[in-house]
Formats: structure tokens, C-alpha cells, sequence
């Protein structure tokens, strides 16, 4: 019967298991620890197994770790990070992603220095949530390494700063960057900066190669909120990619501007009914008279949903 | 009332070489919403018993060794 | 193992909480941290670490109230329209109110909401008057993360142990739980100052079209526990004729994820591609739609994803088939069901009981109080309208801080041990029993009723005779025969489905109206009726044992619907009221 308030499993019996020469054996000791306190002995126990001769005990115990801790499991982790073997270091990048300890923040940013693309990102990664002043210097560095996957978590470091200093950087990262979804991720940082700067760099990237980084740049473009996007978002009204243009009618409803009010206006005889349902509303956060014709038509829609938005806009252009 | 057994196809299969249940491994068995899963203490294996399955996934998700396939119940097929 | 101990073990705590899925650790934590000195319990049938409806994580929140997004006054007139009037609003407000603190909090836990790239949430826009979506696209860590708070915070975990009864004190306060282990058939006594109901949703109500038992859109281990219990301790319950049905993929009973798919492209379409539902938030309204065009002449129903592009279909698969119900894929691969090629079928649910989806649940307070001091209920089992996850978080804590307040003012009552043993007596009589009627063959046949009596379009008739069918398997109990103790345990969940039964039966029957869409639709009383019927219907234990219903007045709006709000609403209905229909 196990109906008290002391039944932490036991420590010595764990520890008794660990001692077992089956690596199966000493892995289950090793997930046991899940459901003990936050002792030394577990945490030692748990730190010493990551040098465990077995890989899925060394794995286990990266795992495990997420649940305690403290600085030895922080630096067990970051030596984890170099483990020869690739589930081993998943897991202890996984586990050092979920902390929330500003106080790991150093040991985090001097194994940043290790030249290992995998240790890079994975401890950009780490110091990302953190927002620590220190981390900007070496994210800015990391954006000119060759590895995507360094830069690509450099620019999530820089972006959590929102700092005015950095915008350049994420600027180039999104106009130059050779992958595509650094670029596009360059592109989703700028949504803090309200800069002329920024719409430009946004205008740019809605000219990319890349449909992903033109929808996020059409999305961006009406949070930047710069009126100056509107030309090169009426010409993404006529994007390849229907995706693009439903971004591009939100974010044309967001800025306002009665030049957009034919495209949106053509929009609503387009085939996809998510286009239509979005220029509609764009129509009615616009408000221009200009728009009723065409929202009369979309009032008696098929699409029920652009039927509703069309009547809502209706509604708003006469209250104006 | 008399009863009569009738067996039911059941939607876990445990791989019976990487199960390690025999290493004290209950994770599975733990898991379970339904508390469907057991050790069969002489194979040292884990196996479902009763065909109570919500096709969750915790018992697949969370094996150690991988040992674990999940169907859906054929019923729903 | 079919020898039960002979004793019934003891324990003593202040606060005991009963399921420890969602809102249950979110209660205990919040107990202890109001007062760190009690002893705080949590009691779960299953086991912590992957109990309860996000077992495997969840896709998202659809009713987060975020500053910039949407106000708690807008989100209280959503919910208000929703439920056609029908609302303590007080409840909802609380919700609203602590909606973002509770999202921060569990950010600061590690639950891992979709951002953008600078760190701030990623609201997504699904309705037209507010936005509440905030996606998770990696919450499959959630069980997780609350484990963790459980340890950290050093609370007492007891699994495996399912409450099959609730006690009361001489004065009718709560007392304490009776205890089953699903695993021995030992059974134990908990003594408590105050209990938290944290049992979920009555899941396993109706049976699935499969006629799987355990093929339900809930977790089936929910069978309803909760709103037998409190019924039992005298407890008044609401809105149990307001049923719980959900859009869902077919056969497969999973759901149809509006949520995950509308925000990238997504639809419900008819047969011919074309979106169908009117109404704006999810309601028995929406409901009635479904179903009507689930019946029609452009029926059957459809989740439409052939459209979007190769990436997205991509981006959809990978979250559908990684978090919440990750054995869809396998489904699809099983019916050659590709989302670029084929519109996905749907169907509706079973019906049952939640306030997570719609409202039916244990009357409680803006505390989560019920009408018996020192109990209350929180997340599905509770009575507060679309609660959802976010909700059953913000209940689970409201309760927890009030019960620790609680227990600070009173005294540990007694519990009659007579009344302990016939309890005993009662839970253990099947496993006792030579021979008989396994209770998987029982419930068979009361869900297969549930479904043929109870399932709307509702039938007066019908339900008359459902309640004669319904007695006739109570009399069957004294013949039930579990073979050991799982099926013991399968025993127990039965007398708690049956109890739901005629709760439903008996609430359905009572409002002679009808309301809220497909959930309360009567064919014979087809209009709503705001005269007589713009009330809560409550149900109560009466003296002969069986259901009582009487009216609560809605107590006065918080947020008035101002006319352009109502004219707002009504056009978005236009076409869809269920009196023409
Ligand atoms: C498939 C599915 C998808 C969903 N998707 C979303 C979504 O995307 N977003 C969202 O916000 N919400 C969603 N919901 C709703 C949300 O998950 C629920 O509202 C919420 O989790 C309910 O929490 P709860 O604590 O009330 O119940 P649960 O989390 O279900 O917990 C109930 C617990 O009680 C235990 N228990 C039951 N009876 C007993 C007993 N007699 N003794 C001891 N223990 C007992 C159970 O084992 C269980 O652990 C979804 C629900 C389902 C089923
Ligand atoms: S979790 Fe896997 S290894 Fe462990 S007992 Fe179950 S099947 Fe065996
Ligand atoms: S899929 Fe879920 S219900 Fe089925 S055996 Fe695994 S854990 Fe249990």
C-alpha cells in the first residue's frame, strides 16, 4: 500500500542498480530518477552517467537532467553538447533549450566559443530566451559563420534583443543571406522595428525567389506599419502564390491606404476562398466608399465566411 | 450467468527482443490512461491485455527501446 | 490477486485533489503555494506523468484573452452569444481576467507558445470579433512540464487509485473520498478538509459510431466520475442537457483541429468543396449546421486541406501527427488518405458531458465553489462554458487558492463508518460475485442506448423510454461480475455512466424548449422559448435517489450586449435559427 507522504524512491537502490554491469539495467536506474527529489545524490548520479560507456545511458541521462537543476547540470549538459554520439547530444541541447536561468548564462557563452556548428547553434539556442546583453557581440559574429544552422539561431538571439543596434545586421540577414530560411527568418525579426529602414528591407524580400520569405515578408509588411510597402504589396496582389496575397490583403487592410482598394477589389472574383474572405476584410479596414460595389458582389458569396466579412465591411464603410 | 471467452485482435505489438522489461523497465505499463499494458512476469515481457485502447500513443512514445507498435483497433479501421 | 484486503487504510490531508490530468496539478500547485504547510494530495486513476485529455500535448489555446488581441468584455460576449444567454457571466469574466497571467505563467514553466521571431506570442485571428488562437506547435512537453511543477512543489502523488464515492460530514460539509486501486482492488479512505473534482469530461456517454467503447473523442478513462460523485455528495449540477458533440474525423473520432488548419488555409467543407458554417463560434449552432449538412443533399462533411501547397500540407502533418492525437497519421495511411489528394470525411461525436467544449457540468462559483462546502470542481467537469484547457488551468488555480483559504478556517469532520462500509461493500460487491454480467457487456448496451433514446434531434418519447431501459440495467447491477480488479474497476466507471445517463435523460426532458443548436435540439417543442425558459436547468440527488431538475435565475450580466453587438451577431445567424429549421 502506498498511501503516505514519503515515498521518494530510494536512492541507495538506484544507485545499488546503477552499479549493474548491463547498460539496460543501469538505463533504467537512470530514468528512476525522474521521480526523485532534487538531491545531490540523484543530480551526481545523473552527471556522472552522462560519462556512462553506453550511449543510451549517456542519452537518458542528457534527458533526465532537464528536470533538475542548478550549475553542475549546466555544465554537465554543455559537455554533453560534444558527445560522440548524435542522441546524446540532441537530448542535452533539447534539455539546455528549456532552461529559464539567466544564471547559466556565462557557462552558456563560453562554450558558445567552441568551433563545433552544432555547439554554436546549440548554445545560441540556449542564451536565446535568456535576452542577455553579453550574447549580442557573439550573435553578431555567428550571423557571418558558414554553418545555416549557426546563423539562423544567431539572427533568433538578435531578434529577442530588439535592439535598434542589431537591425542592421537582421536587415543583411534578410536581404543577403544565402538560405532561405535564415532570410526568412530575418525577415519575421524585423516585425519590432517601425523603421522606413526596415519596410524597405521588407519590400526587398517580397521580390525573393523563395514564396516561404515573400509570405513572411508580406505578413511583416503590415506590422512594420510603413505606408511606403503599399506599391510593392499591391504588386504581390499578383504573386504565383496565392499564399502571398492573402498576406498581402491583410496586411493592405492594416495600412490603410484607398490606393489598394481596386486589387483588393479583383481579389474577390479569385478562386480560393481564403483570398477572397481576407481582401474583404482589407476592404472594410480600409473603409473607402470606393470599395462597396465590389463588397455587394461578395455579400452573396458561395463562402459563407466571405459572405459574413463582406456584410461586416459593408457595415463599417457606412458607419464611417 | 455462465461466461463464454471470445478473443479480440489487440492494437499493441510488443517487440519481444528489444522490450527490456525483464531489466526493470515499466515505463509503458505506467503510462497507459487506460491501464491496458502488462509485465508477463515469466517471459519478463510487457504485453496488452485488455483491448481498451485509445490509440494515445503515450506507451509507443515513451518506450526506452522502441519496442512498442500501436495500431488503430480494427474496429475503426 | 482477486483477494481484496480486508481493511480500509487511512489517510489524512487538507487538500485532496481528485484527477490529475489538466486542471488537477495546476490546483495542487496552487494550494501549496498559497500555503505551503498544508498537505496537499493528488489522486489519480491513471498515472500524472501522461493522464488526462492532453495525455500527448496539445495543439494550441483557442480562447486565449491577450491584451492588443482581445479584451475579457469582448471574450465575455462571445461566450454570452455562444450559449444563447445562457451564462453566469461572473464565472467567464474570471476566466477572462486571468487568462494572460495563466499563459505567462506557464510560459515561464517551459510550455512552448508559438512566437514570433522576437519572442512575443503569435496570436493567430480564426473569429471575426476577437482573437484567441494561440498555437503550440511544439505541446507535446505538456505533461511534462506539470509533472515537474508537481515534484518541484513536493506534492503527494497517489496513481493508480481511482475515487469511487465522496463523503460528507455530520453538517454535510465534505469530508473525504472512498479509494480503489485499480491494479489489487485495495481500497482506502482519504480524509480531507476540502476536495478539488478535476475528473474530466463524461467521455465514454454515448458510443461511437465504431461501436468501439474505448473509440471515444474523450479520454475514455473519464467516464464521468466526477458528476457521479458530486451528485452523490449532493452537489447541484447545470446545463446537462447542453450536451457535448464535436466535429471529428470519422471512424477515427479525433478532432477535426479547426483550430490548427484554419490559420494556415484549412476548411470544413459539403461534398462539393465549399465552405458551409454560418456561425462564427463554437456552439451547439455550429453544430446544427454540421449536422444538417452531415444529412443533406451536399452532405457529408469534410476537412478541405487538397488546396494548400505541398509545404503547408507538410507543416499541418507534421503538428497533427506529432502532439494531441499523433495516431492520425496511421489512420489516414490505413484508408489511403493523403491531405494534397483527398478531402479527409467527418462526422460528429457521441454525445457526453464537458464544459471544456460547451457547458455541462458540477454548478460552481467564480471560486470554482460548489453548493457543498469544501468541494470544488474545476476544468471539464466544472460548470463554466467553453473552458478549454486555458480555462481548466485558470480553475484548477482559482480552486486551489480558495480551498487552501478554506482549510485555514476549518476542521477535519468526521465520517460515519457505517457509511464507509457500505460504500466497501457497494465498489467490491462485483469482484465478490461468482459468475455474472461483465460490465464491458453492460456498458455496451447502455451506451448502445444512450445513443438509440438520448442523441438529438431529441424525441420526448424516446427519452421516456431510454429512462425505462436505464432502470432495467440498474437492476442488472446486483448481477454485475468483474473477473478481477481492472474489471472491477470497469464496474465502478459503469455506475458512473449510468448515473450520467439519467442525469441527461432526466435534464433534457425538464426544458421543454428548444436551445443551443444541435446540443438541446427537442423535434417536439422545435422553438426557444426565452419566456419561460431563459433560465438554468440544475439537477440535484432527490430522496428516492433518482435526478430532481429545478431553475437558477441567470444571474445579472457583468457585460451588457449592447444592441449593435446583438444586431452584429444576429446577421452573422442569418439563415441558421433553429426555429425555422
Ligand atoms: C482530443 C482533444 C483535443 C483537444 N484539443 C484542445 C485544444 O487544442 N485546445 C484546448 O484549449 N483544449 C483542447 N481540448 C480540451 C482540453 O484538453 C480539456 O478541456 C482540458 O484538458 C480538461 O482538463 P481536465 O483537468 O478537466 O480533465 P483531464 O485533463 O482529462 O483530467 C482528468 C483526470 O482525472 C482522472 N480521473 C478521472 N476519473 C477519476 C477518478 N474517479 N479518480 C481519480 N482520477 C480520475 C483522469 O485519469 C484524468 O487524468 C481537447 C480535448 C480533447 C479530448
Ligand atoms: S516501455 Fe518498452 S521496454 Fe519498457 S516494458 Fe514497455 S515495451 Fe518493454
Ligand atoms: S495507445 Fe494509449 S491506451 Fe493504447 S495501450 Fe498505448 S497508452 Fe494505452
Amino acid at each position: 500500500m502506498t498511501l503516505s507522504f514519503d515515498e521518494a524512491p530510494d536512492m541507495t537502490e538506484i544507485q545499488a542498480r546503477y552499479a549493474s554491469p548491463d547498460p539496460a539495467v543501469r538505463r533504467v536506474a537512470i530514468m528512476d530518477l525522474i521521480d526523485a527529489g532534487e538531491d545531490e545524490a540523484g543530480i551526481g548520479l545523473a552527471v556522472s552517467a552522462l560519462s556512462d560507456a553506453d550511449h543510451s545511458v549517456r542519452a537518458e541521462a542528457a534527458s533526465v537532467l532537464n528536470e533538475f537543476q542548478g550549475d553542475a547540470v549546466i555544465g554537465a549538459l554543455l559537455e554533453a553538447l560534444g558527445d560522440d554520439d548524435e542522441g546524446v547530444r540532441e537530448a542535452a541541447a533539447e534539455s539546455l533549450a528549456e532552461n529559464k536561468d539567466a544564471a547559466a548564462g556565462p557557462a552558456i557563452l563560453v562554450r558558445l566559443e567552441d568551433e563545433d556548428p552544432f555547439i554554436k547553434a546549440a548554445c545560441l539556442r540556449a542564451v536565446r530566451d535568456l535576452r542577455l546583453k553579453e550574447s549580442q557581440g557573439v550573435a553578431l559574429t555567428a550571423l557571418g559563420h558558414s554553418d545555416p544552422r549557426v546563423r539562423r539561431e544567431a539572427v533568433g538571439v538578435l531578434a529577442y534583443l530588439r535592439t535598434e543596434e542589431v537591425l542592421m545586421a537582421l536587415m543583411n540577414a534578410a536581404r543577403k543571406d544565402a538560405d532561405p530560411n535564415v532570410r526568412r527568418v530575418g525577415v519575421g525579426s524585423l516585425i519590432f522595428s517601425k523603421t522606413e529602414q526596415a519596410a524597405d528591407t521588407v519590400v526587398h524580400a517580397l521580390g525573393d525567389d523563395n514564396w516561404q520569405v515573400r509570405e513572411e515578408a508580406a505578413f511583416i509588411a503590415g506590422k512594420v506599419g510603413e505606408p511606403s510597402a503599399v506599391p510593392a504589396l499591391i504588386e504581390a496582389m499578383n504573386d504565383d502564390y496565392w499564399q502571398v496575397r492573402v498576406k498581402a490583403a491583410a496586411s493592405l487592410g492594416m495600412l490603410k491606404d484607398p490606393a489598394a482598394v481596386a486589387v483588393l477589389g479583383q481579389a474577390l472574383s479569385f478562386n480560393i476562398s481564403n483570398l477572397r474572405k481576407e481582401a474583404a476584410a482589407a476592404l472594410g479596414e480600409i473603409a473607402s466608399r470606393d470599395g462597396l460595389p465590389f463588397l455587394e458582389a461578395a455579400s452573396q458569396d458561395v463562402d459563407p465566411d466571405v459572405r459574413k466579412v463582406a456584410r461586416w465591411a459593408i457595415g463599417r464603410i457606412e458607419a464611417a | 450467468m455462465p461466461l463464454a471467452s471470445l478473443s479480440n485482435s489487440v492494437p499493441v505489438e510488443v517487440n519481444e527482443e528489444a522490450c527490456i522489461a525483464d531489466k526493470g523497465c515499466t515505463v509503458c505499463v505506467d503510462v497507459c490512461p487506460l491501464d491496458v499494458l502488462f509485465i508477463d512476469e515469466d517471459k519478463g515481457k510487457a504485453f496488452m491485455k485488455y483491448d481498451e485502447c485509445w490509440y494515445c500513443l503515450p506507451c509507443e512514445k515513451d518506450c526506452p527501446t522502441n519496442a512498442i507498435t500501436v495500431s488503430i483497433p480494427y474496429l475503426l479501421r | 490477486m482477486t483477494d481484496s484486503k480486508d481493511e480500509t487504510e487511512t489517510m489524512e490531508v487538507d487538500v485532496l485533489v481528485i484527477g490529475g490530468g489538466t486542471a488537477g496539478p495546476m490546483a495542487a500547485v496552487k494550494a501549496k503555494q498559497a500555503n505551503p504547510a498544508l498537505k496537499v494530495a493528488v489522486l489519480e486513476k491513471a498515472n500524472v506523468k501522461r493522464s488526462g485529455a492532453i495525455s500527448m500535448g496539445m495543439d494550441g489555446l483557442n480562447n486565449a484573452v491577450i491584451p492588443g488581441h482581445a479584451t475579457p468584455e469582448q471574450y465575455v460576449k462571445e461566450i454570452t452569444v455562444a450559449n444563447d444567454g445562457i451564462v453566469n457571466q461572473k464565472t467567464v469574466m474570471a476566466y477572462a481576467q486571468s487568462s494572460y497571467d495563466m499563459i505567462n505563467q506557464l510560459d515561464e514553466w517551459g510550455v512552448k507558445f508559438e512566437k514570433d521571431e522576437t519572442g512575443e506570442y503569435n496570436v493567430k485571428k480564426v473569429h471575426h470579433m476577437g482573437t484567441y488562437v494561440l498555437p503550440m506547435p511544439e505541446g507535446h512537453h505538456m505533461k511534462k512540464i506539470l509533472y515537474r511543477q508537481l515534484r518541484r512543489h513536493r506534492i503527494q502523488v497517489i496513481n493508480r487509485y481511482m475515487a469511487t464515492r465522496l463523503f460528507n460530514g455530520p453538517d454535510g460539509r465534505i469530508a473525504g473520498a472512498m479509494l480503489l486501486n485499480s491494479r489489487t482492488a485495495e481500497t482506502a479512505v482519504i480524509r480531507a478538509k476540502t476536495i478539488i473534482l478535476c475528473t474530466g469530461a463524461a467521455g465514454r456517454l454515448g458510443l461511437p459510431a465504431s461501436g468501439y467503447l474505448f473509440g471515444t473523442y474523450e479520454n475514455p478513462t473519464n467516464a464521468g466520475d466526477g458528476y457521479s460523485m458530486a451528485y452523490h455528495a449532493g452537489a447541484e449540477l447545470s446545463g446537462l442537457e447542453c450536451y457535448q458533440i464535436n466535429p471529428l474525423i470519422k471512424d477515427y473520432n479525433g478532432p477535426a483541429c479547426a483550430y490548427v488548419t484554419g490559420p494556415l488555409g484549412g476548411y470544413t467543407a459539403n461534398a462539393t468543396g465549399d465552405r458551409f458554417i454560418e456561425c462564427d463560434y463554437w456552439s451547439g449552432q455550429m453544430m446544427w449546421e454540421f449536422h444538417r449538412e452531415l444529412e443533406g443533399g451536399k452532405g457529408p462533411v469534410f476537412l478541405k486541406l487538397d488546396h494548400l501547397a505541398e509545404e503547408t500540407v507538410q507543416e499541418i502533418e507534421t503538428i497533427l501527427h506529432s502532439n494531441e492525437r499523433p495516431s492520425r497519421g496511421r489512420f489516414h495511411d490505413s484508408r489511403s488518405t493523403n491531405y494534397r489528394e483527398k478531402m479527409v470525411e467527418m462526422h460528429i461525436s457521441e454525445i457526453g458531458f464537458c464544459s471544456g467544449h460547451s457547458a455541462s457540468g458540477i454548478w460552481t462559483d467564480e471560486h470554482a465553489r460548489t453548493t457543498v462546502p469544501g468541494l470544488y470542481a474545476a476544468g471539464d467537469v466544472g460548470s463554466v462554458p467553453h473552458n478549454y484547457m486555458l480555462g481548466a488551468f485558470v480553475y484548477g488555480a482559482l480552486a486551489g487558492e480558495d480551498a487552501a483559504a478554506y482549510c485555514a478556517d476549518n476542521e477535519l469532520p468526521e465520517i460515519d463508518a457505517a457509511e464507509i462500509a457500505r460504500e466497501r461493500a457497494r465498489v467490491l460487491a462485483p469482484l465478490e460475485r461468482e459468475s455474472g454480467i461483465p460490465p464491458h457487456q453492460i456498458e455496451y448496451k447502455l451506451r448502445r442506448f444512450v445513443n438509440d433514446y438520448l442523441q438529438p434531434p431529441k424525441v420526448t418519447r424516446k427519452m421516456e423510454i431510454g429512462k425505462e431501459r436505464f432502470d432495467e440495467i440498474r437492476a442488472d447491477l446486483g448481477r454485475m461480475y468483474a473477473a478481477d480488479p481492472h474489471e472491477l474497476m470497469r464496474a465502478a466507471e459503469l455506475q458512473f455512466i449510468l448515473d450520467c445517463a439519467d442525469m441527461a435523460a432526466a435534464a433534457s426532458l425538464y426544458r421543454t424548449e428548444s436551445r443551443w443548436g444541435l446540443y438541446h435540439h427537442r423535434v417536439d417543442h422545435p422553438e426557444i422559448d426565452n419566456e419561460n425558459w431563459f433560465v438554468h436547468v440544475q439537477t440535484k440527488k432527490g430522496e428516492d435517489g433518482m435526478p430532481v431538475n429545478f431553475k437558477r435565475e441567470i444571474d445579472p450580466y457583468v457585460v451588457e450586449l449592447d444592441d449593435e453587438d446583438k444586431v452584429a451577431y444576429q446577421q452573422l445567424r442569418v439563415g441558421s435559427g433553429q426555429a425555422t429549421s
